[in-house]
């Protein structure tokens, strides 16, 4: 018996699942797998769930309570037992004026209980755009993307060890996504901008046209191995950071991460227009200011930053010291932190 | 005569626990003990098979065990906790509550009930056997300080008793237009989660094999995500090629596993999973979802799966479907796991566990 179970050559799920893994990123590369599929199948889920399981539309709860309104009188009358078909037969007959009598009166109750939830969901539409995802549709200014190649290595590692598909929200062209699927990374990226999107598609890079924030809320809870968020989520107000850094957190499976990938605030300072700054709904944070929102999150952090040093620093004596003054002052306002990577670790 | 009984809240035909209830006593009986089974209810059952644990006698003996199959709380859960004989609670696992709050309120007050008395009988029992080390982690962590392993009773050859032949038939006949036979047999059950395994098929389906067909076999605890699951499936538009066949018979179980070509299981909680040893001892491949007891279920003998993506598992099936060589290795590592729960092995385990505590005065 032992010698036959010797015999068994040991199933190696890992190697064969990595083995799955690349199959599954060359046909996502080679256009074999329709973006939208995983979409379309969790919608599908969403939108087959009873309120309060897996659906969180609305309209379309009501609409199934207005259904759940109605009974079917016509019950099922087969039986295994002789004769007990005839006796559930008589006993309907028997019985329907009565269930029609309850029935009527259910009936009216869900129609107008119906009717109240309806009138109650206008009257909420009719408030504005309460939802975060409208909110973050209002927000001004534009933010460029830092680049990632100064944190390229923190990333693939990163995003080699993710417990599932990396999603980069506001990936533009797809430079990064190229970057981490090139690592051997499972990744596709969304972006607002049709004309990025599209740019990323032609060149065989899963992105997909969509908002952060939309696109998050079309997933179910822990199904992502970890969420790159850059974009205008420096640009967003603090309360708006913070839902998008919880749903990305919910997204994200357990040992996933989440990562910001965000510009320093005071080169934003730096180099904005002085009435955006005093406009704008929101700014960059400091990456030690993302730290403390991932550690409310329960996110074990860590905090990579890129750094422009300061050319003139080290002036030599040779310099007179009126321009060394000057130099240094002005080396000093353009070094600093320029952007920075914070990880969190679910 | 020293006495060993059994207490079953529920007795159902092709139920592993009732099953296992039964093959219990039939060991008991054969080491000369006296033994009955106590249910609640016994549906569609003989009732000869047990008794109702409602006319057990009122005053308890010194000689006698009482052993309880826990796997929901129920009022026979209660009432052993008055009786004053030595007790043996066999935990199969109680589904975590979360599961169902939102399908099913109702199941979700008996399976909090039932972690109630998991933990009340924690300190008057003298001995918790339990199939699992993940179970077994659970009654640790719900305060036994004496748990024994030992795997459920079952017979291998009942899984092959003589397939229903007309079923058989019509499996056989659509398999003849092609497409690979993916099965699943478990309760309908939101913690089972089937609409993982319809959402991975139609991936399946679209992307490597456009006639393959899915059956979802077992009975319903959860006639909303019943509803759900068929729904899905027509909004999927894969009502043509999945079903849903609910309770079935022994003779129709063989049927649908003698047609299924792969054996896909992506339960999140389970306390051990017979199902997985039927589909070994069928000889079909196995692709499953790494949870649980799952894992230590499976061991070697499947394709243990990290991540439930769609696209993934879809891929996953359709390697072990085209990759022979691998296919024949799950087989194989399924029919060399089966051997590590043959009957004999299995009634020793059990008996050793039970027998210390017969031999112990009280």
């Amino acid at each position: 018996m032992n010698k036959e179970k010797n015999d068994v050559d040991r199933i190696d799920s890992h190697r064969i699942m990595e083995e799955i893994h690349r199959e599954v990123q060359r046909r996502r590369a080679d256009g074999r797998i329709p973006p939208d599929l995983e979409h379309e199948i969790t919608k599908a889920f969403r939108e087959a769930s009873p309120p309060g399981t897996a659906s969180g539309d609305i309209p379309s709860s009501i609409e199934q309570l207005a259904e759940a309104s109605h009974f079917d009188l016509t019950v099922p009358t087969a039986s295994n037992l002789p004769g007990g078909s005839y006796v559930k037969r008589m006993e309907s007959k028997v019985l329907r004026w009565y269930m029609q009598h309850i029935n009527a009166q259910f009936s009216e109750f869900g129609s107008i209980l119906t009717q109240i939830l309806r009138a109650l969901d206008n009257s909420i539409e009719k408030f504005g755009p309460l939802s975060p995802a409208k909110i973050l549709t209002t927000i001004s200014p534009p933010m460029p993307t830092p680049s990632p190649f100064p944190f390229s290595d923190h990333l693939i590692k990163a995003a080699q060890t993710a417990p599932g598909r990396i999603l980069h929200a506001e990936c533009g062209t797809g430079t990064l996504v190229r970057l981490l699927a090139d690592a051997g990374a499972d990744i596709y990226g969304v972006d607002p901008s049709e004309t990025a999107t599209l740019e990323g598609a032609t060149a065989r890079i899963d992105t997909r046209s969509d908002t952060a924030l939309a696109h998050l809320d079309k997933l179910a809870d822990n199904t992502l191995g970890g969420v790159i968020l850059s974009g205008s989520i420096d640009s967003f107000s603090l309360p708006e950071k913070q839902v998008l850094l919880e749903m990305a957190t919910e997204k994200t499976r357990d040992k996933g991460f989440v990562g910001i990938l965000g510009n320093d605030p005071r080169v934003w300072e730096r180099s904005a227009d002085p009435l955006v700054l005093d406009l704008a709904a929101g700014k960059p944070l400091r990456a030690t200011t993302w730290g403390l929102l991932f550690a409310q999150l329960r996110l074990t952090t860590e905090i990579h930053e890129s750094e422009i040093d300061n050319p003139f620093a080290n002036l030599g004596d040779d310099v007179p010291l009126s321009l060394r003054d000057t130099l240094q002052r002005f080396g000093e306002q353009m070094s600093g932190p320029r952007s920075h990577l914070v990880l969190g670790t679910k | 005569m020293v006495a060993i009984h059994q207490f079953v809240p529920s007795l159902v035909p092709h139920d592993a626990i009732s099953s296992h209830a039964r093959r219990a006593q039939n060991l008991f009986r054969s080491k000369g003990l006296e033994s009955e089974i106590y249910t609640a209810s016994a549906h569609g059952l003989p009732t000869k098979l047990a008794r109702n644990y409602k006319n057990f006698p009122r005053r308890g003996t010194s000689d006698a065990v009482l052993l309880y199959h826990l796997s929901i709380g129920s009022e026979m859960g209660s009432w052993i906790q008055t009786r004053s004989e030595r007790k043996i609670v066999n935990y199969h696992n109680i589904t975590p509550a979360s599961f169902f709050a939102t399908w099913e309120p109702r199941v979700t007050e008996e399976l909090r009930s039932g972690r109630k008395q998991l933990h009340a009988l924690a300190n008057i029992t003298k001995l918790a056997i339990t199939p699992s080390h993940f179970n077994k982690n659970e009654l640790e962590g719900a305060g036994y300080d004496r748990v024994r392993i030992a795997p459920i009773l079952f017979d291998p050859v009942v899984f092959d008793r003589g397939p229903d032949r007309s079923l058989l038939n019509v499996l056989f006949e659509k398999k003849k237009r092609g497409g690979k036979d993916i099965l699943f047999v478990g309760r309908i059950s939101p913690n089972k989660c089937q609409h993982d395994i319809i959402a991975a098929f139609t991936a399946y389906r679209r992307l490597h094999d456009p006639h393959a067909r899915l059956r979802l076999v077992g009975g319903s605890s959860s006639p909303v995500y019943e509803k759900s699951l068929r729904t899905l499936m027509q909004r999927l538009k894969i009502a043509d090629a999945a079903v849903i066949t609910g309770n079935v018979s022994q003779t129709a179980l063989t049927a649908y596993y003698k047609a299924a070509d792969i054996f896909l299981c992506l339960s999140e909680h389970e306390g051990f999973c017979v199902p997985l040893l039927e589909a070994m001892s069928h000889k079909i491949p196995i692709i499953a979802w790494n949870s649980s007891a799952v894992t230590e279920t499976v061991d070697n003998a499947g394709l243990l799966l990290p991540t439930k993506q769609h696209v993934i598992v879809a891929s996953a099936l359709d390697r072990v479907a085209q990759d022979k060589d691998l296919n024949q290795k799950l087989i194989s590592a399924g029919s060399a796991r089966l051997q590590d729960f043959s009957p004999e092995k299995n009634e020793k385990a059990f008996w050793q566990a039970c027998a210390c505590i017969l031999e112990e005065k009280e």
